[in-house]
């Protein structure tokens, strides 16, 4: 049974049923409503339409999240919670909740109105908002559980992807909530708290990231407990890890591949029949190539045209498709979006930065590398002559400060772990910065 | 089961499996913590390490010690666990 999202807090679960763990202990419906009920109040007596959710557990996020929409607001999401970012989308926003409001008055239950804005990186260079009406995400979590669901109520999902991005937001939080099945508040990310979890055999929602490592640290076979279902998302997987991963959990692993702009699009259970790496659209979607490779989705939770994605992918005649790579310089590292232009407009923001190129620099582990020109006067000791004892400091001083700079709003996989400073950015004939060039900076060690 | 490691090896070790080329040894405190803040490491960093561990110094890295996360903590809790749980690796 699942519970439309508009009457998440109008009874559908008794006080006493588990909505969430957290540190072993059980969160309950009754709880839960009363964390949203205060929420909402607060927000009722504050006014604002606008309201930054900047709750970095998942159970202050899901109150939150509930009693802001109960109040019927436009409910802001952070892409991560660095101060820059905070700072930033809270001067945009009426209101901002940092976290449960301990006591005070609770507004009745009654049915969830407003819309969810999750912040992201654009393509451009400029962060942009996505907003999702809660007809959408109820859209979402209705053909979630239709498509993948049937689980007993009871049982518990984890995850060990962040509340706050789409994906986690769905999967770890609304489609729990709607469907009576607890979700884990904390992510289960390190290995630790992942055996923790897996002990209480839970549908897991993790990603390539994640699952590609665990395997590598973790022996599979002598897990706590299997978990019912494996959900993957925010990037392909290995198909040698996917079959890792069915060998010890006949349910192997079900990954989804969509956006927060569209929803999700197909998905595809990897196996050793030929075939089993094509995606299967979802069944509410539509979809083209354009001319330049683009695939262009079609359905009611991508909006009201159609939608062109950023992935380039070829149509096979069974109505599948298989995906070939992105078309932007929005790049996937770990599964976080990471917009390069906009790593190169903070980077040229920095004082002593005149002009600044980042690359995807691929290898054993793929890595971004920063090219950057300072301004006059600010020469770096990679013009020719050699490397003293102070010049290795001066450079460590200077990467340090651009690091800094940059942590203040991007999160630590997308501040660049190589830099180069060369007295001009290279350029092809036609004086053209080309990102191959730019890239070739970076072979061997530095200089 | 145990091996002798210092404090620099460590310090050597994390610097080349994550690739972070511009920092010394130097630069990281014995008690720095590596993972919140400091160095700006991730907790795909922290797998990525436990992969690491487990090769080069034969570390489960997991298994089923419910402190790992404190394992981590710093490069002299990394000496500490490394010299009580690791062993060397085959040539």
């Amino acid at each position: 049974m699942i519970q439309p999202l508009p009457g998440l807090l109008s009874g559908a679960w008794a006080a006493a049923h588990p909505a969430a763990l957290e540190g072993g202990a059980v969160r309950t419906w009754g709880e839960f409503r009363l964390a949203a009920g205060r929420v909402a109040a607060q927000a009722r007596e504050a006014g604002g339409e606008r309201w930054l959710l900047a709750c970095e557990g998942a159970w202050d996020f899901a109150t939150g999240l509930a009693g802001l929409l109960r109040a019927g607001r436009t409910v802001v999401v952070p892409p991560n919670f660095l101060p820059e970012t905070l700072a930033r989308l809270g001067m945009e926003a009426h209101g901002s909740l940092r976290g449960a409001p301990a006591a005070g008055p609770a507004l009745e239950d009654g049915p969830l109105t407003g819309s969810v804005v999750f912040a992201t990186s654009g393509s451009t260079g400029e962060p942009k908002g996505i907003p999702r009406t809660l007809a959408q995400l109820d859209a979402e979590v209705a053909l979630l559980e239709a498509s993948f669901g049937g689980f007993p109520p009871g049982t518990p999902v984890a995850g060990t992807v962040p509340h706050q991005h789409i994906y986690g937001c769905l999967f770890r939080v609304l489609w729990p909530l709607a469907s009576g099945r607890p979700f884990l508040a904390a992510p289960c990310g390190d290995p630790a708290s992942f055996l923790t979890a897996m002990a209480l055999a839970p549908v897991l929602v993790s990603s390539p990231a994640h699952l590609s490592r665990l395997l590598r640290i973790l022996d599979l076979e002598a897990l706590p407990g299997h978990p019912l279902a494996i959900f993957s998302s925010g990037g392909a997987l290995d198909r040698a890890d996917a079959l890792a991963w069915l060998e010890r959990i006949p349910a192997g692993v079900v990954e989804i591949y969509g956006s927060t702009e569209s929803g999700g699009i197909a998905w595809r259970r990897q196996g050793e029949a030929s075939g089993s790496e094509a995606w299967t659209v979802l069944p509410d979607v539509g979809v083209t190539v354009a001319e330049d490779g683009a695939l262009v989705v079609t359905s009611f939770r991508a909006g009201p045209s159609p939608l062109r994605m950023a992935d380039a992918a070829a149509l096979a005649p069974d109505g599948t498709f298989s995906l070939l790579g992105r078309l932007d310089r929005t790049i996937k590292l770990e599964e976080k979006r990471v917009s390069l232009p906009e790593l190169e407009a903070a980077l040229e923001a920095h004082p002593r930065v005149t002009r600044a190129s980042v690359v995807l620099l691929v290898g054993a582990r793929p890595l971004l590398g920063a090219a950057v020109v300072l301004a006059e006067g600010c020469g770096e000791g990679e013009e020719g002559e050699g490397e003293g004892e102070g010049e290795g400091e001066r450079r460590r001083a200077l990467v340090e400060s651009l690091r800094r700079h940059l942590a203040q709003r991007f999160e630590p996989v997308a501040v660049p772990r190589r830099w180069r400073f060369p007295a001009a950015l290279p350029c092809d004939g036609s004086g053209k910065v080309t990102l191959g060039l730019v890239a070739g900076l970076f072979q061997g060690t530095r200089p | 089961m145990g091996m002798m490691i210092t404090p620099l090896e460590i310090k050597t070790f994390i610097i080349e499996t994550l690739g972070l080329e511009d920092l010394t040894p130097e630069a990281i405190g014995d008690d720095d913590p590596l993972f919140a803040g400091g160095l700006g490491l991730d907790s795909i960093d922290a797998l990525e390490l436990g992969i690491a561990l487990r090769r080069r110094y034969q570390v489960q890295a997991a298994g089923d010690d419910p402190g790992t996360r404190e394992h981590f903590a710093s490069v002299n809790a990394l000496v500490a666990y490394v010299s009580q749980h690791g062993a060397d690796a085959p040539a």
